[in-house]
């Protein structure tokens, strides 16, 4: 019990910050207060991104090291088992790192913006109260989870997997509970003309409250696996021995699995996110898609970009460890191809810079109809089938395929002929039929594809099933860039992340919450983008370090594993 | 175990249509500059317009990468192409102009872009260019009327006199067809050429009530922008506004977004 104190020590001093920086708030007389050199809307802005990136990671790593948990149970694979295990190792010290990035947060942004912060606090007191206690619970949780691990084996290791399950739960729901007021500050709902909040139902479940929930969800699972396989580099690439080597690039490669697994449904949580902010205020929609903030979509589509070809070249370059590998290399120059012009087709702008020397100015008829929506679609689609044809090639590259199974391969080869066509065709049709149709066409290709894709894995586990593989798969045999190519992966993601925060909170404008409460203070406008940009990579460095900080101190020693 | 004989098989096949077509004597490394200098003189040169200075240098970078992607995807060809840049190995004369020229011109860029980054200019400084900028409170929520709301409702007469209007005051920009190319059109470009209403990217995908705003209050009210395209609440009534409009959607042959469920 004393270590559990002593564990709760950090979250409860932490929370007394908090609480000591709402009260004093409600003293202070002036609707803004700012901060010496760096300014007051950095440093709230830094603190409160550091602090997502750490909520995302503490909720990633739970859940997959559960995932790899049960994987190793079902399996009684020792490798996966001490996977979880290194990763669970990180739990601890990265709450108490959130607690105190969430402490500050709290207490700076209440006594930078009273104003706003005030306003929430009304409404939301409860909410508050709620967050508190479901963290009091899952920092406990965590603390249990971690020293039981031991204890909990063999018969009791069932027991230990329900723990890993309750911390996701309590984990996704602080996580729910936080996105209550994000979402409410984007899209308030509940409130009365003079805008007082007057169903505090209604402004919990408000527009883009589930597709935040869901986007948050999915994008954290995949940063999780993207941050296990840029360690596991980090690793691989100081690693002297063999047997290290070896290990550190099967973790690699999982992590990658994961990340790219949960990558694939990432866009169409977006979509569905952008629907409901336009359904929920057209004008908001334009400034986000087309007007002041279009860029930043840019700029996304460039890190995403690096985050998907990063890693199919990783997996790509891996095929060299997989006996059998070779035979599909002559493809992978057309796969690589087909995805840097899928991604230059996505980041094609709709207008761009302004310049006299230039004949078309700001625009191109090119833009002008390759810039829209409706090509991106089809571009992002395609990308994801590349993805998954990497996937088939490398299940597939280690094995003979038995006899007589050639039908399942060219069932395979209909259906990845079918979503092309598919594609190629809803894209043609939507140049000529009205924004509403061309919506509801994308939402019917999004549901074909889905279930094109669950025909190709079952045909896929059909013509695999139990066929003989060439030999063992040879970890540790891996170019050195591959393994560069993950930390970028990983690097990028964290990028991105911190830039789509940045659209979410610009999409306000000049607004504290959206259309009800105005920011009236200097920092009302936007940055410019080179600015923000600055700030994005700041905290990208800000986050890699103090991850450093949890990667050293939870170092274990090469002979306790 | 077919597969192991299809594979004898097909590597044999390879080498065959090789040896045929004597694609293996072009080394890798010369492919790889055809594909970047060929990217570069399409985007300058055959598209036309030709793309902005800027934006090239933007899709110059995808084609790199991918140009990156593919030599390291295999060592061999990392190796080919070290080999081919280091001058140690003969290779006949037009590779070996081939690799003279990428080391004397590749440092002349450099150098080049370098020069165009000091010399002093009398353009404005270039700012990134929205077209379709936030519209003001009043536009999201204003009333269209009645005889505009529906597309597929649209009565002739009203499209006939939005034609007229059109014709007097439309045309000299954006075309008798629509479609930017009118006979003033050449001489605008800054920020931005008269709009094409045919392309995807504009009217077709912007709500009425947006094209009503942009028609009023004209050019664009971004801060750093004012285009060409002139505000016509003085000129035009309300409902000229909205007639024009329908003629200017009919004619483009496209229809306003809407937000039906
Ligand atoms: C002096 C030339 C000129 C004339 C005359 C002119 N325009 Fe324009 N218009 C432009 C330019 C240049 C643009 C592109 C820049 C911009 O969007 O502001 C444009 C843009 C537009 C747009 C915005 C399209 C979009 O995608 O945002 C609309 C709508 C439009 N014009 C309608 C009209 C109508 C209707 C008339 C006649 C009543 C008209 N214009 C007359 C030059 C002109």
């Amino acid at each position: 019990m004393s270590g559990w104190v002593k564990k709760q020590l950090i979250l409860f001093s932490c929370l007394l910050v908090a609480i000591i920086g709402i009260i004093a708030a409600f003293n202070l007389k002036a609707d803004y207060y700012d901060f010496p050199i760096i300014e007051a809307r950095t440093v709230v802005w830094i603190l409160a991104q550091t602090m997502l990136l750490f909520a995302a990671f503490i909720l990633a790593v739970p859940v997959f090291v559960l995932i790899i948990e049960i994987g190793g149970y079902l399996t009684k694979n020792e490798r996966m088992e001490r996977l979880a295990k290194d990763f669970a190792r990180l739990l601890p010290i990265s709450y108490s790192i959130t607690a105190i990035l969430g402490g500050l947060f709290t207490f700076a942004s209440f006594l930078l913006f009273p104003k706003y912060m005030k306003f929430m606090a009304g409404p939301f007191k409860g909410t508050f109260l709620l967050f508190i206690i479901l963290i009091t619970i899952e920092s406990t949780i965590v603390y249990l989870y971690w020293t039981t691990w031991e204890k909990l084996q063999g018969n009791k290791k069932l027991q230990h997997i329900m723990l890993g399950v309750a911390l996701n739960v309590v984990g996704t729901l602080v996580m729910m509970t936080a996105n209550i007021w994000g979402s409410f500050q984007l899209s308030p709902a509940g409130i009365s003309p003079d805008g007082v909040v007057t169903s505090i139902k209604s402004a919990i479940f408000n527009y883009t409250f589930w597709p935040l929930n869901i986007h948050r969800f999915i994008a954290n699972i995949s940063f999780g696996g993207f941050l296990c396989a840029a360690y596991a580099a980090y690793k691989f690439l100081s690693s002297k021995t063999e047997e290290d080597k070896a290990h550190y690039d099967w973790m690699g490669y999982t992590g990658t699995f994961v990340g790219v697994a949960t990558m694939i449904f990432l866009p169409f949580a977006g979509y569905y996110f952008g629907m409901e902010i336009y359904s929920y205020n057209a004008q908001m929609g334009i400034t986000f898609m087309g007007g002041a903030l279009s860029k930043i979509w840019l700029l996304q589509a460039i890190v995403i970009a690096v985050v998907f070809i990063g890693t199919c070249y990783y997996l790509w370059l891996g095929l060299d460890r997989i006996p059998g590998g070779e035979r599909y290399k002559k493809y992978l120059p057309y796969l690589s191809w087909g995805l840097v012009i899928t991604f230059a087709v996505w980041a094609t702008p709709r207008a761009w810079v302004a310049s006299l020397e230039d004949v078309a100015g700001g625009t191109h008829p090119i833009f002008g109809t390759v810039g829209v929506m409706a090509p991106k679609i089809t571009a992002v689609n395609l990308a994801i089938l590349g993805v998954i044809v990497t996937f088939l090639i490398n299940r597939r590259a280690g094995k003979y395929i038995p006899q007589g199974r050639e039908m399942f391969k060219y069932m395979q080869y209909i259906l990845i002929g079918l979503i092309i066509a598919v594609n190629i065709i809803v894209l043609y049709m939507s140049y000529h039929v009205d924004s509403a149709v061309r919506i509801k066409m994308s939402i019917y290709t999004f549901l074909f594809m889905a279930v094109a894709i669950g025909f190709i894995y079952f045909f896929d586990g059909l013509l695999l099933k139990g066929a003989q593989i060439r030999g063992q798969v040879q970890w540790g045999k891996m170019a050195q860039r591959s393994q560069y190519a993950l930390i970028i992966v990983a690097v990028s993601n964290i990028w991105a992340m911190a830039l789509l925060g940045y659209g979410r909170a610009a999409a306000r404008l000049n607004w504290h919450v959206y259309g009800v409460l105005q920011d009236t203070s200097k920092y009302a406008g936007l940055p410019s983008m080179g600015r923000a940009t600055v700030i994005i990579s700041m905290i990208t460095l800000l986050f890699l370090f103090l991850l450093g900080v949890v990667f050293k101190l939870t170092a274990t020693d090469k002979k306790e594993v | 175990m077919d597969e192991k004989m299809e594979e004898k098989n097909n590597q044999s096949e390879d080498v065959k249509i090789k040896e045929a077509t004597g694609v293996k004597s072009i080394p890798f490394a010369v492919i790889a500059v055809g594909i970047i200098v060929f990217a570069y003189i399409f985007m300058r040169y055959i598209v036309q317009p030709p793309f902005p200075a800027t934006l090239t240098n933007f899709f110059m970078m995808f084609i790199l990468a991918g140009v990156l992607l593919h030599i390291t995807l295999d060592e061999k060809k990392i190796e080919d192409i070290m080999l081919f840049f280091s001058f140690t190995k003969k290779e006949p004369m037009p590779w070996d102009i081939v690799r003279y020229s990428v080391v004397v011109i590749v440092p002349l860029l450099i150098a080049s872009n370098v020069y165009s980054a000091y010399k002093v200019t009398y353009a404005p400084p270039a700012e990134l260019f929205s077209p379709h900028v936030t519209p003001p409170e009043w536009v999201v929520n204003m009333k269209v009327p009645e005889y505009a709301v529906d597309p597929n409702k649209w009565e002739s007469k009203y499209i006939e006199e939005g034609r007229l209007i059109y014709e007097d005051n439309c045309v000299p920009c954006h075309g008798k067809d629509a479609d930017g190319k009118g006979p003033m059109a050449s001489a605008i470009t800054y920020p931005a050429s008269p709009t094409n209403f045919k392309e995807a990217g504009t009217i077709a995908q912007l709500p009425i009530t947006y094209v009503y705003w942009r028609v009023k209050d004209g050019g664009i009210t971004d801060k750093q922008f004012k285009s060409a395209m002139p505000g016509w609440e003085e000129e035009l009534s309300e409902d000229d506004m909205w007639r024009v409009i329908m003629y200017t959607y009919t004619k483009a042959g496209v229809k306003p977004r809407t937000w039906a469920e």
